[in-house]
């Protein structure tokens, strides 16, 4: 029996996906002068080989890069393998966001240029090197052609070609004679042998760092254009709300103001600065008509996702005889956990800023999603793409909000700038703390519900999950995701599910009902791993079997699980797993596959009366090749912290369709004093090279609820921990 | 400071009925203008501001000192954090009128010509990812060790409470803190001790 041949693998589901309409694997270097800045014939102080990298004649090689930096350090890791690859010394290189364009789109999506789901790595890694290794063997080639000898008697090293004898050069110096000739052909490339590798395997510190720490305006937010006003718009309340009335005169006669525009999304402000418009925004006093969703309170959401959850739905996957063997068991577990919507709450509130002039828009902001913000500009201006020039910015935290379904903070601005057309200036649209946490697109609620039946061996024979969730990607780019009903994305995790389970069904049903959802970093696993793992966990309670113990044997016969299970024994290693601790202190565990990536969490939690404290998290990952180790640690330490959030207190509940939170002080982000120590463990190896990060996310929840469990009896199956009547 | 904290009571989110504008409330939205005078970074600034305008609008809108963040508008998150006289304090509600005449210092302000000692110990322990809320962490920090030369874990988070990072950079803070002061003040905590 093997669990694997069910298995879907991120490359399989994705690719399978996006085999219509997609553009491919487009690589870089077959696209010379293709990009927008070298239409025009190319200067010849610059060496501008494909539309991945240029070198100018001070040595300076600047990597123009696909993926969004929002703190997950991948610009830096980008850049460590184009320098890597071209043997650049790291000291001359600089970075840029990419134009969009199709040698930067993300083949796992359908073409889109999108950075999410923790595939920067995965997708450019090899697209980056090849475009380097082109160069570099471009500036081998005018080496050799000035010295007069033998391609084969050069190397590179450390940006310079050196020559037999003790001749060299700098890459600098070598721009206009490179700048003359034809790239290799892509069958001609050879790229470096790992092992010679001398950044790729590195901690390298982030590019951005320094600006980070003095304050450099390098966010959307801190755009600054002449003459730019500032736009706050008061949003429909719930979805579908219509616009009934306003008080426009108040608004207008505040001073500062400049203009009060309708937009689609709502009654917009236009003033000299943030404040004014805030201040006037308030004096709006618009009335909606909410419609049919103001109705809509989060008791009777959760009451009808959960009977739906009783009820059998769509099959996303289905092997042996579940309901046979469901029946027939001496043995039977039911559970039922659900998580809440959440908002993703990026430190930097959402804002856009938009120029335009009657033939060219031009927009800043910081995004996740450009090739939808390319697509929204020119429809809403009617302009063509080449009309439309994106500058993309720093972004102040992302987490899946900075590229949403429709771009809807892009599309909002658009529209202001369209409708106060008359004021001819740049417009910085910006929405308040509690615009972003009620504002909808939040993370969907789901409701699992979980049977299982085990065997006279204390192991799970039969085993049955249903999920209700609203799809994130359905009537989105992503919706190739969704495939005979089932969005891929809600039932990740837990149709791939690694255990040895002879007997498996997975089903899920997608309400429509309830608020604008979309993906929130590591999407449907931050369901599907607390689900999963906390069940596993109660099975093993039912039979009196460690935890570790027990997730080993599952794992273990079962083809491809070598590496999770490695995972799996190096966390319990490190944490010394089933060590003594004091009264009230408990370890819990939870592994999962996070689409290629296996990452196995051990929490330390201290519970005293209705109090939690969660102490240490150990965790150990494998992402195959690692570019930045430190880039990786950071990931899986933030997405630990960024998890611990939704697990000890955030919710979004709704009243009369909104959201009944607005800011820090009802959505409690985690503090400093609730952070553990955390520790990561790196397994080194030559696998492709894979995501990490959201790969912390979606274990922290369930290993802490375990924990809890082994210290004070007390099962956690809702989220937040709040709920169960505890508090941090 | 409390009276300034209820400015957005009247948020428009939840009323159902256009009402009449009152003519308190007018007084209340036609507030006054006036030149305001500070101190920032070591630099006279002289700026038109009316009543009201929390400080960090005034450095980031009218300033152009945008180093200073924005993010939650209600002291709670910890990013705008700058210092008046020497004092930790948010200034997304800080009235410009109870800041004119003060000295205040920004991140702009907090290294000379070389980083501060926190700036370089948040470099070397790579402390940052968005980086957004750094310059509020930063702030803070440099507020807490002026005043703690050797903070303990728990000093800091007592500290550090009102500075929210969503990316998660905690126990990296804590670490780069200590180090910082270590550094700083190598000399006087081994004094103290």
């Amino acid at each position: 029996m093997s669990s694997s041949s069910s298995k879907i693998t991120r490359r399989a589901a994705l690719v399978a996906g996006a085999t219509i309409g997609s553009v491919g694997l487009v690589i870089g270097f077959r696209h010379v002068n293709k990009d927008r800045a070298s239409r025009q014939p190319a200067p010849k102080e610059v060496f501008k080989p494909n539309a991945l990298l240029r070198i100018t004649p001070d040595g300076r090689v600047t990597a123009v890069i696909a993926s969004c930096e929002m703190g997950q350090a991948i610009h830096t890791a980008l850049a460590m393998v184009l320098a890597d690859e071209l043997d650049a010394d790291w000291k001359d290189m600089a970075v840029e966001d990419a134009p969009v364009l199709p040698e930067f789109a993300n083949p796992f999506f359908n073409g889109v240029q999108a950075t999410m789901a923790s595939t920067s790595v995965a997708v450019y890694y090899d697209t980056t090197r090849q475009a380097a290794a082109a160069a570099r063997m471009m500036l081998v080639e005018a080496a050799r052609t000035k010295w007069g000898v033998a391609a084969a008697d050069c190397h590179t090293s450390n940006g310079r070609v050196i020559g037999p004898g003790n001749q060299s050069v700098s890459y600098g110096e070598l721009v206009a004679a490179a700048a003359d000739l034809r790239p290799p052909a892509k069958e001609a490339l050879t790229l470096k042998d790992p092992k010679d590798f001398k950044l790729i395997g590195r901690s390298i510190p982030r590019i951005e760092g320094r600006a980070k720490v003095t304050g450099q305006p390098i966010y959307g937010l801190d755009v600054d254009l002449p003459g730019m006003l500032t736009a706050m718009v008061t949003r429909a309340p719930v979805k579908g709300a219509k616009l009934k009335g306003y008080r426009r005169s108040a608004a207008e006669e505040y001073p500062g103001v400049r203009a009060v525009v309708e937009v689609p999304s709502g009654v917009a402000v236009i003033a000299d600065h943030y404040w004014a418009a805030l201040r006037a925004r308030e004096l709006l006093n618009v009335v909606w008509d909410l419609g049919p969703n103001g109705g809509i309170s989060s008791p009777e959401l959760e009451r009808s996702f959960t009977a739906l959850s009783r009820q059998s739905g769509p099959i996303a996957i289905t092997r042996g005889d579940v309901a046979g063997e469901l029946a027939r068991s001496k043995k039977k577990v039911v559970a039922e956990y659900s998580v809440p919507y959440l908002a993703h709450a990026p430190m930097e509130p959402l804002n856009c800023t938009i120029r335009a002039t009657a033939t060219d828009v031009d927009v800043w902001v910081g995004t996740q999603y450009p090739s939808l913000d390319m697509k929204v500009l020119s429809k809403i201006f009617g302009l063509p793409d080449s009309a439309v020039h994106l500058h993309c910015q720093l972004l102040g935290g992302g987490f899946g909000r900075r590229g949403s379904p429709d771009e809807d903070v892009v599309a909002e601005t658009a529209e202001i700038v369209k409708a106060s057309r008359a004021l001819k200036a740049p417009i910085r649209n910006v929405w308040a703390r509690e615009d972003d946490i009620r504002g909808g697109f939040y993370r969907p609620m789901a409701v699992n519900h979980l049977e299982a039946a085990l065997g006279e061996d204390g192991l799970p024979k039969a085993w049955l999950h249903r999920i209700v969730s609203q799809s994130p990607v359905r009537s989105s780019e992503f919706d190739f995701l969704v495939t005979k009903a089932i969005d891929q994305t809600s039932v990740a995790g837990a149709q791939d599910n690694p255990y040895a389970i002879p007997n498996l069904q997975v089903e899920l049903q997608t309400p429509e009902t309830g608020p604008t959802v979309q993906w929130m970093r590591s999407v449907g696993n931050s369901n599907t791993c607390f689900a999963i793992e906390s069940f596993v966990d109660e099975l093993a309670r039912q039979t009196h079997q460690d935890p570790v113990e027990f997730r080993r044997k599952l794992l273990s016969n079962v083809k491809d699980n070598a590496r999770l299970l490695n995972v799996l024994n190096l966390a319990a290693e490190k944490a010394d797993w089933g060590r003594t601790l004091p009264a009230g202190t408990a370890q819990g565990v939870a592994i999962q596959d996070y689409w290629g990536t296996k990452v196995a969490q051990i929490a330390q939690v201290t519970v005293r009366g209705d109090h939690v404290r969660v102490d240490r998290v150990v965790c150990a990952i494998d992402c195959g090749r690692v570019v930045n180790p430190d880039g990786v640690t950071m990931q899986i330490e933030g997405g630990i912290i960024f998890g611990l959030s939704a697990a000890l207190g955030c919710e979004i509940t709704l009243e009369g369709g909104q959201s009944q939170q607005s800011n820090f002080d009802t959505y409690p982000v985690l503090r400093i004093s609730a952070a553990p120590q955390i520790e990561v463990h790196i397994v080194q190896n030559t696998e492709p090279p894979g995501g990490a990060g959201e790969t912390g996310v979606p274990h922290i929840a369930p290993a802490v609820c375990n924990a809890i469990f082994a210290a004070s009896g007390r099962r956690v199956r809702h989220l937040p921990l709040t709920r169960s009547g505890l508090k941090v | 400071m409390a009276v300034y904290l209820t400015i957005n009571r009247k948020s428009s989110y939840y009323q159902y009925e256009i009402k009449e504008e009152t003519s308190s409330e007018r007084d209340e939205f036609r507030s006054q203008t006036a030149m305001r005078s500070f101190n920032v970074n070591s630099q006279e600034y002289s700026v038109d501001a009316p009543d009201g305008m929390p400080l960090l609008w005034v450095l980031r809108d009218l300033l152009k000192l945008r180093g200073t963040k924005f993010g939650c508008g209600k002291a709670l998150c910890g990013a705008c954090t700058v210092h008046v006289d020497g004092v930790a304090v948010r200034s997304c509600v800080l009235p410009v009128e109870a800041a004119a005449g003060k000295r205040i210092r920004t991140i702009e302000g907090l290294g000379g010509q070389e980083l501060h000692p926190l700036q370089q110990a948040w470099l070397e322990l790579q402390v940052s990812q968005c980086g957004y809320c750094q310059s509020g962490q930063l702030m803070s920090a440099a507020a807490l060790i002026e005043q703690n030369h050797a903070p303990t874990d728990a000093q800091i988070d007592a500290a550090m409470g009102g500075n929210i990072c969503r990316c998660g950079c905690y126990p990296r803070i804590r670490a780069a803190i200590k180090q910082a002061a270590r550094v700083t003040y190598a000399g006087a905590a081994a004094t103290a001790s």
